[in-house]
């Protein structure tokens, strides 16, 4: 048997320099009628095998290929640069469990309303961290960190709604309304000195904003980074000027409106500040209709017709739109 | 869900150079240190190196382009993964994904049988006028591939590395991690089953 199986090793092998089955058989008379089938079978399947493929093939593998490999990239770096290395965590942890031993939780208590600047500042974000830490499950650290990322976005609202300047950094969801820039219901203002990502940020991309608030009551933007698609970030309130304008605002109108609207006079306030900047007439009268609340109707003359509706249903003044979904 | 990868292969007792097929180690081991770190140029060298390759063993395998095509991507996005969880081939890139890719052709067979929507044979066939040669030779391109879809998975695995991918015995005895003797006979015990087959579907 063993001899069978040497020997059809060595047919193949004559087979694939060419020679057909018949000749290579005549050098094993004795075995030719049990080689025969096998030889036959071999050359079958030889014909059935396939050819490389084509190019648009191979250009739509290389796209989901490399996509992946970017999402995996960058999901790399962004936990990396997010997450405190292990000793600092550690050291860090340290002092806040002295801090809290010597004044009790009463400390963290009062710097849970704290923001960027202040002096209770560094002990919210380290009893933060100390959370981040002691959360073992990935699953409740995930949580917490979505709580925290809503906290970041809270605490640059309430700074803009004071009109302060400070440093900061928080995550959501980068939209536009008329032709303005936001991330989660935040105004942005993006420079020429502002580093952009490689790719093109598209409306409803996740984003990182570094930056500074200003007395306008508008985010500069120092930095602003890419998040891998589908990363869950805070969506913000709701950006008021689109309530009567087209589809586009009102997909975000609709995403915001699950979150409170406590910030909606900061914001009312804030994009007029941002449509003069800009001599956004137009946007500057929207805002004031809407920031007057029942006057959707004067504003519904800027956005053309068929806003009869929303005119009536929106009276409520201020509040979300939800009728015109 | 990832595979474990086969055991590294022991390259010297190759008794010949086999570095158009099977990688050095060190050559593998400098693409293994670009995958983890996501390299985009050593992702796109290891994907035009080796997709072909893999797409070919899948639609030889399953007879179904678009099949093929969604396996060999699958396969290297599952060797990126792999790397960045820290569980990267250690040797032999090659052996690897054709692991790998034979894992995910059974699994896709699996399913397919589960819930059978239409015959293997099927999937090849293209409706239309055509010259009666090339419709015989069709016809016995389905008859092959539905006698081959009949084999047993190493069967298929063994014939797809020698015939369709054209390996020698001992290439394919590094790929699959066997020794020759053993692919030897699996080999032999492939192509009786085939011919088996074959003379099944001619006399239905």
């Amino acid at each position: 048997m063993n001899d069978l199986m040497e020997i059809l090793e060595t047919c193949l092998q004559e087979l694939d320099k060419g020679r057909n089955v018949e000749s290579i058989l005549t050098a094993y008379p004795e075995k030719s009628n049990q080689l025969r089938p096998l030889l036959t079978a071999a050359q079958r399947a030889r014909e059935i095998s396939v050819p490389d493929p084509g190019p648009e093939v191979i250009r739509r593998g290389r796209a989901k290929v490399m996509q992946h490999a970017m999402e995996l990239r960058e999901r790399q770096p962004v936990a990396n640069k997010r997450a405190i290395p292990m000793v600092q965590r550690l050291a860090f942890s340290f002092v806040v469990a002295a801090l809290l031993v010597v004044s009790g939780t009463g400390l963290v208590r009062a710097s849970s309303y704290s923001l960027p600047g202040e002096n209770l500042y560094s002990v919210k974000r380290s009893w933060e961290g100390l959370r981040l830490l002691l959360a073992l499950d990935e699953d409740i650290r995930s949580d917490l960190e979505f709580e925290f990322e809503n906290e970041r976005l809270e605490e640059v609202s309430e700074l803009i709604s004071e009109g302060r300047t400070e440093t900061i950094q928080f995550a959501g969801v980068f939209m536009e309304v008329n032709g303005m820039p936001y991330v989660s219901g935040v105004p942005i203002l993006i420079t020429e000195n502002t580093q952009l990502p490689d790719q093109v940020v598209e409306v409803g991309s996740s984003v990182i904003v570094l930056g500074h608030t200003n007395k306008q009551g508008i985010v500069e933007v120092e930095k602003l980074e890419l998040l891998p698609q589908g990363t869950i970030v805070p969506v913000g309130s709701p950006v008021e000027v689109e309530d009567k304008l087209d589809g586009e605002g009102n997909a975000n109108d609709a995403e915001g409106s699950e979150i409170d609207s406590k910030v909606d006079n900061g914001f009312d306030d804030n994009v007029n500040s941002h449509g003069n900047g800009n001599d956004n007439n137009e946007n500057e009268n929207l805002n004031e209709n809407n920031s007057n609340g029942n006057g959707s109707n004067s504003g519904s003359s800027h956005s053309g017709g068929g806003d009869d509706d929303d005119g009536d249903s929106g009276s409520g003044g201020g509040g979300d739109d939800d009728d015109d979904d | 869900m990832l595979y474990s990868a086969p055991r590294s292969v022991i390259l010297s007792h190759l008794p010949f150079d086999k570095t158009n097929v099977i990688m050095t180690t060190s050559d593998s081991q400098s693409e293994i240190k670009g995958l983890q770190d996501h390299d985009p140029k050593v992702v796109g060298e290891i994907y035009d190196r080796y997709f072909p390759e893999i797409y070919r063993y899948a639609l030889y395998r399953i007879g179904d382009q678009t099949a093929a095509e969604d396996i060999a991507s699958d396969v290297i996005v599952r060797l990126l993964e792999a790397s960045k969880s820290g569980h990267p081939p250690r040797s032999n890139l090659r052996g690897w994904l054709i692991g790998t890719a034979s894992h995910v052709v059974t699994d896709h067979l699996r399913r397919k049988y589960s819930r059978p929507t239409e015959s293997l044979s099927d999937s090849l066939a293209d409706p239309g006028p055509e010259p009666a040669s090339q419709l015989d030779r069709r016809e016995t391109h389905r008859a092959v591939h539905s006698a081959y879809a009949r084999l047993t998975s190493d069967q298929q695995h063994v014939l797809a590395l020698r015939f369709g991918q054209g390996y020698s015995i001992e290439e394919t005895a590094a790929l699959i991690n066997k020794k020759v003797n053993a692919v030897k006979a699996l080999q032999f015990r492939a192509l009786a089953s085939l011919q088996r087959e074959l003379g099944e579907v001619d006399d239905e």
